[in-house]
C-alpha cells in the first residue's frame, strides 16, 4: 500500500464519466488522477490530448483504464485530430475513428510508456481483427466477449489484480518471468488471454518452463474453478491416445472393462494441458479438432457425444507451421490454436538480462529447502559466525559480496560468472537452475567450507573449477553422443595402451557425467564414495578439468 | 487499416456498439450483491439508468442511448429470426425501463429490484446479440 492508503494512483482515459465514477465509488483506495477543464476537475481524460501530458507528470502512474469507442468531436479524434466534412466517406471514417480511436490511443500511449500497465475496457474479441496484435499492447481486458457482462465490481477486481501482478514477484508459483523487454511483453500477453475461454498454443524450446506458465499463470489466472489436468502427447502409445484423451465405454476395446472418462472430462472446468501437441497421431488430431470446434467429445465405444468444459492449452517445442508443411500436422487444427496468439517462451540465451534475477531467484529457492537452510547454519557455525538469521544472499562477484547486508553469503568469482553469461545455455532456465543449484549444493556439502570476511559476514565460495566442469558437462550433454564411447588408442608398448586406454575411458566418462566428479564415481562404482580416488586418478594420468572444457 | 471485426458486417459492428454503449454502461454501477440498502440501489439505479451515457447535450438515459442507437443501425439487422427476436426483447425491456424510470424516486423495493433485472436483462441481450451477430458474420 502506498502512503495514504492509495492501492494505485490511475488515469482513466474514457469520453464518459461512468468508468472513473463508478472506481471512485467501488474502489476508494484507488487515486484517480484529475484533469483540469477549465474551473472545474474531472476524474477522466475524454482524449488523447487530454490524456497525453498526464502520462509525463511528476508523480508516477501505475496504470491507465481506457476505453475503445470515443464519441469525440474530429478534432479530438487521433490518428490526425483534424475536420473530417461531412461527406458520406467522411461520415463513415468518423465511425471508424470513434469505434477505434482505444486503439489508436494505446498505440501512441505505448511509444511513451511501454512499461505502463493498461487495462482496455472492452472484450479482445470485439477488437477489429486488424488491430488484435496492437491490442495485446495492453495488459488486460475487462470481458470476454462470450462471458458475462463485467460489472463495475468486476472491472475494479480485474484492476487490483493487474496492479498486483505488477508488484509481483519475479515468479508467479515456479515460473521465472524475470524483466528482459521479451518476458514483460509476454506477462502483458498472458494477462490479456489467460482469462478468456480460448484455446491456446504455448510455444518455444525445451526447458524454457512451458508447463510452469499454463500451471502456475495461465490456470490460476483463468478464474475457471476445474482442475488443472496436463497430458503428455508424446508417452501414451498411439493405440490408447483416443481413450485417454476422450474416455472408454465398457467392452470398447481389450481390457476396457469399465466406463472410464478421458483427460477432457477431468479437466471439465477447468485447463486442459496438451504438452508436445505435435505428437498426436493424424485420428486423434481430428477428434481433436472436432473437440474444439464443436466444443464435443465422445468416449470410445459410445455412440453419443457429450459437451465437454475443459479450456485448451497446447504446447509444443517445434515449429507446427513447418509440420503442418510437411503435411504431419493438420492446418485446422494448428488454425483452432489460434496461432497468431501464440504465447511464445524465449531461448534463455536471448534474454541474457535477466541471468543475474535468474541467478538470485535459483538461489533464494535453494535457501528455502529446511535441509539447505540446516545445512548453511551448521557452516556459519563452525566458521565462527554469528548465529544465522534465516538470510542468506548469492554475490555473483566479490564486490558485490562486500555491498550485501545479509550476515551469510555465497560469492561467485567474477570469472565464473563471466562464463556463465557466455555459456549458451541450450537447456535454457532448466540447465541454468540445474546447474547451479548444483554448484550451491556443492559449496554447502562438499566445499572447501566458509570463512568470516572482515565485516563479520560468513562468505562460503562457490568453487569455479567445478562450475567450468558443469557448463563443460552442460554443453557435452546437449549433443546425442555425450555417451561412453570408446577410440581403441595407438601406443607402443601395451602398458602405454592401457594408460591411454584409461585416459580415454576417463575422458569420456567426465563428458558423460557433465563434469561431476560424484556423478563419475557413481557411474564406475555404483556409489559416491570413490569421488575422491576418482578426482585423483583423473589428474594422476594427466587429464584437467580446465583442458576437458 | 481496414474496417472488418472478426466474423464481419456492418451487423456485428453495430452490436458491438450497442453493448459498449449501452450493455456495458447500463450496470457499471451494480454490485455484486444487490444492496440491500434501497436508498443506494435506487442512487445507482439513478446513475446507471437515467445518466447511462453523457455527451454534448447532457445526459442521456438508457432509453435514449437505445433509440439513438437503432435510429442509426436498426436496418443492420434483418426484420426476421433470432437477431431481430434479440433486438426485439431489448426493446421490449427499454420500454418497461422507461415507464419504471419515469418514477424513479417513488418506486417501491420491489419494483427497483425489477428494475434492476431489467438493467441486467439488457446487458445478457446486448452481449449476446453481439456474440450471436459476430457468429452469425452479418
Amino acid at each position: 500500500m502506498r502512503p495514504g492508503g492509495a492501492a494505485g494512483r490511475v488515469l482513466v482515459i474514457d469520453d464518459q464519466p461512468r468508468t472513473a465514477e463508478a472506481l471512485a465509488h467501488l474502489a476508494s483506495e484507488l487515486e484517480l488522477v484529475e484533469v483540469r477543464a477549465g474551473s472545474a476537475a474531472r476524474r477522466h481524460a475524454r482524449s488523447w490530448r487530454e490524456a497525453a501530458p498526464l502520462l509525463e507528470g511528476r508523480r508516477a502512474l501505475d496504470a491507465v483504464v481506457l476505453d475503445l469507442h470515443f464519441d469525440l468531436p474530429d478534432e479530438d479524434l487521433l490518428p490526425d485530430e483534424k475536420p473530417l466534412g461531412e461527406s458520406a466517406a467522411a461520415r463513415r471514417l468518423r465511425r471508424e475513428r470513434r469505434d477505434r480511436q482505444g486503439i489508436y490511443i494505446l498505440e501512441r500511449l505505448r511509444r511513451r510508456r511501454p512499461d505502463l500497465a493498461v487495462l482496455l475496457t472492452t472484450a479482445y474479441e470485439e477488437i477489429p481483427f486488424e488491430e488484435a496484435a496492437l491490442a495485446l499492447k495492453a495488459d488486460a481486458f475487462t470481458y470476454a466477449a462470450e462471458e458475462e457482462d463485467a460489472s463495475g465490481e468486476g472491472l475494479v477486481r480485474l484492476l487490483r489484480r493487474m496492479l498486483a501482478d505488477r508488484r509481483a514477484p519475479q515468479r508467479t508459483g515456479r515460473f521465472f518471468w524475470g524483466s528482459s523487454s521479451a518476458m514483460r511483453e509476454l506477462r502483458r500477453k498472458v494477462s490479456a488471454l489467460a482469462p478468456t475461454p480460448m484455446p491456446l498454443l504455448v510455444t518455444g524450446p525445451t526447458g524454457t518452463g512451458k508447463s510452469l506458465l499454463v500451471r502456475d499463470v495461465i490456470h490460476p489466472l483463468s478464474g475457471r474453478e476445474g482442475s488443472f489436468v496436463p497430458f503428455d502427447c508424446a508417452t501414451v502409445p498411439e493405440g490408447l491416445l483416443q481413450a485417454a484423451l476422450f474416455g472408454a465405454i465398457r467392452g470398447a476395446f481389450t481390457g476396457a472393462i469399465a466406463d472410464r472418462p478421458g483427460v477432457f472430462e477431468a479437466a471439465a472446468g477447468g485447463t486442459l494441458f496438451l504438452d508436445e501437441v505435435e505428437n498426436l497421431a493424424a485420428d486423434a488430431q481430428k477428434m481433436l479438432l472436432t473437440a474444439l470446434h464443436d466444443g464435443k467429445i465422445r468416449r470410445v465405444g459410445s455412440a453419443t457425444e457429450t459437451a465437454h468444459t475443459a479450456r485448451v492449452v497446447a504446447a509444443s517445442n517445434v515449429d507446427l507451421a513447418r509440420r503442418v508443411g510437411e503435411a504431419s500436422f493438420r492446418s485446422d487444427l494448428l488454425m483452432r490454436l489460434n496461432p497468431s496468439l501464440a504465447l511464445e517462451l524465449p531461448r534463455l540465451a536471448d534474454r541474457r538480462e535477466d541471468l543475474a534475477e535468474l541467478a538470485r531467484s535459483t538461489a533464494s529457492a535453494f535457501f528455502d529447502d529446511p535441509r539447505h537452510r540446516r545445512a548453511i547454519a551448521s557452516l556459519a557455525r563452525a566458521a565462527g559466525g554469528p548465529e544465522p538469521d534465516g538470510t542468506f544472499a548469492l554475490a555473483l562477484a566479490d564486490e558485490e559480496a562486500r555491498r550485501t547486508d545479509s550476515p551469510v553469503v555465497f560469492v561467485l568469482p567474477r570469472k565464473a560468472w563471466a562464463a556463465i553469461e557466455r555459456h549458451p545455455w541450450p537447456g535454457n532456465l532448466r540447465q541454468f537452475e540445474m546447474t547451479l543449484t548444483d554448484a550451491l549444493a556443492a559449496a554447502v556439502y562438499a566445499g572447501t567450507g566458509a570463512s568470516l570476511d572482515r565485516a563479520g559476514r560468513v562468505r562460503i565460495p562457490i568453487d569455479a573449477r567445478l562450475l567450468f566442469g558443469l557448463l563443460a558437462g552442460a554443453r557435452a550433454s546437449e549433443t546425442p553422443t555425450g555417451r561412453l564411447v570408446l577410440d581403441s588408442p595407438k601406443a607402443t608398448t601395451v602398458a602405454r595402451f592401457r594408460r591411454e586406454l584409461e585416459k580415454s575411458a576417463l575422458r569420456a566418462l567426465f563428458r558423460d557425467a557433465g563434469g561431476d566428479f560424484e556423478r563419475m564415481a557413481e557411474i564406475m562404482t555404483g556409489s559416491r564414495r570413490e569421488t575422491r580416488a576418482v578426482r585423483l586418478r583423473f589428474n594422476k594420468i594427466g587429464l584437467s578439468v580446465r583442458g576437458e572444457r | 487499416m481496414g474496417s472488418s471485426r472478426p466474423g464481419g458486417g456492418r451487423a456485428a459492428a453495430a452490436a458491438a456498439r450497442l453493448r459498449h454503449d449501452l450493455g456495458k454502461y447500463v450496470r457499471l454501477s451494480a454490485p455484486e450483491e444487490l444492496e440491500t440498502d434501497t436508498r443506494a440501489l435506487r442512487d445507482r439505479l439513478r446513475r446507471d439508468v437515467l445518466a447511462t451515457r453523457s455527451g454534448s447535450e447532457g445526459e442521456r438515459s438508457a432509453a435514449e442511448v437505445f433509440e439513438e442507437w437503432a435510429r442509426e443501425e436498426r436496418n443492420a439487422f434483418p426484420s426476421e429470426g433470432r437477431l431481430a427476436e434479440r433486438l426485439m426483447g431489448i426493446a421490449s425491456a427499454i420500454a418497461d425501463i422507461r415507464g419504471l424510470a419515469s418514477r424513479l424516486d417513488s418506486l417501491s423495493r420491489a419494483e427497483l429490484e425489477r428494475l434492476d433485472r431489467l438493467t441486467r436483462s439488457i446487458a445478457d441481450d446486448c452481449r449476446l446479440l453481439a456474440v450471436e451477430a459476430r457468429r452469425e458474420g452479418r
